[in-house]
């Protein structure tokens, strides 16, 4: 009997000692994969973009666009392109606003992290596109057709493939942000590629507002074209 | 030196835990509010807790045990609450995880909900240590009442042994 309880007690304290050790081991990983999680997702890169001559050059544009489509005039307007001319105006200086004013072209930090890019991107897909394209080309498109207008318009499908290359590019990046809070194994190979996505999806974030710029661009540039002859 | 730091750890850990439960509590309360739901449905996340607590207090009360004293076992509860406080607090106030952003709450719901498994693990596993402990401490009470009475024994014996020489020597 006594053996029997000896022999009971000795695997009571070893089976409370291996939980202890199951904890210990448990704890000390979640520890360490926090750590590593906060400092992965803390990252920030160097915001070069900004002195760049693309950034500033496109910067320049809007207010020089601003300009020149405030000083047109409606004198040599004709009647029939009188509701194209009036409301693309309204448009164009709206989408022109919305960009000079947007948090992208307005940044002064020296460093990026991951939620200036959520930001920029939101901006972007939620306001900035469909500001700057769909809704410019829809008042041409729809003012030319309804009024019979003579205007010459081609630009509806290179609108609508930058919209939809903007709108793909920016729901994948919102989906690969949002995404951030699992935690990853940080071995010596995905760490490279772990530091390196914050670039490659600030990359990404430029090349989508340098896209809606030129295009914007090119919207104002027919307006400037047709109306001020 | 190995009883101070089991006594300091067990200190620590008592306040630890209330802590880490109070972190856990406004975490469910952000996110059952957001869903409008109502706390009853999660009451399994708090019975780990309850445990813990209530296997705690009868450590207080049964000294024999001594868990005050088994540095083992108050490291393993210190280092447990310290990950449950962490996550907690990442939870509330990590604004890196963009999830923080989305749902306006000023919390991330679902960091909290991918650890909380895990947490009640450590929670079950730490109450377990205990219960064996608990368990243990209550073996080696019997063993020491057998010996006691096993020694009353012996020297009932003895005494009758030495009445018994002593008649047989008078009769010589």
């Amino acid at each position: 009997m006594k053996e029997i309880k000896e022999m009971i007690s000795e695997f009571s304290s070893l089976f409370a000692d291996s939980l202890c050790i199951i904890c210990i081991f448990l704890s000390g990983f979640l520890i360490l994969i926090n750590i590593y999680h906060y400092q992965e997702i803390s990252y920030k890169i160097n915001n070069e973009y900004i002195n760049s001559e693309e950034y500033k050059a496109n910067k320049n544009n809007i207010m020089i666009l601003k300009e020149k489509i405030n000083n047109i005039s409606d004198n040599k307007v004709s009647q029939s392109d009188y509701f194209i001319f009036s409301q693309t105006k309204i448009k164009l200086n709206a989408c022109l606003e919305a960009l000079e004013n947007s948090s992208f072209y307005t940044m002064n930090i020296d460093k990026v992290g991951l939620l200036d890019l959520y930001n920029f991107n939101n901006e972007l897909t939620n306001n900035l596109q469909y500001k700057c394209l769909f809704e410019i080309d829809y008042t041409i498109s729809s003012g030319i057709e309804e009024y019979n207008s003579s205007l010459d318009y081609d630009l509806t499908e290179e609108v609508e493939n930058v919209r939809n290359d903007i709108m793909f590019y920016g729901d994948y990046l919102k989906n690969q942000l949002l995404a951030n809070g699992s935690y990853y194994y940080s071995t010596e190979n995905s760490k490279v590629s772990i530091y390196n996505d914050t670039l490659s999806y600030y990359n990404l974030i430029t090349h989508n507002y340098n896209k809606l710029a030129n295009e914007t661009d090119k919207l104002a540039n027919w307006f400037l074209e047709e109306f001020g002859r | 030196m190995k009883k101070i730091l089991s006594k300091m750890l067990n200190v620590l850990s008592f306040i630890l835990m209330f802590a880490s439960f109070a972190l856990i509590l406004i975490g469910i309360l952000f996110t059952y509010k957001r869903l409008e739901k109502s706390l009853v449905e999660a009451i399994n996340i708090f019975i780990p807790f309850i445990l813990v607590i209530f296997l705690t207090v009868i450590n207080m009360f049964n000294k024999k045990a001594k868990t005050s004293e088994n540095l083992l076992f108050n490291f393993t509860k210190f280092l447990v609450f310290i990950v449950i406080i962490i996550i907690g607090l990442r939870a509330k106030f990590d604004t890196n995880m963009l999830l923080y952003q989305k749902y306006q709450i000023n919390y991330n719901p679902n960091y909290l909900a991918d650890n909380l498994s895990t947490i009640k693990v450590l929670l079950y596993c730490l109450s377990g240590a205990n219960v064996f402990i608990l368990f243990n401490s209550l073996l080696k009470e019997k063993k020491l009442i057998v010996k006691q009475e096993d020694i009353k024994e012996e020297k009932a014996v003895f005494l009758q042994n030495k009445e018994q020489i002593s008649n047989n020597t008078e009769e010589l």
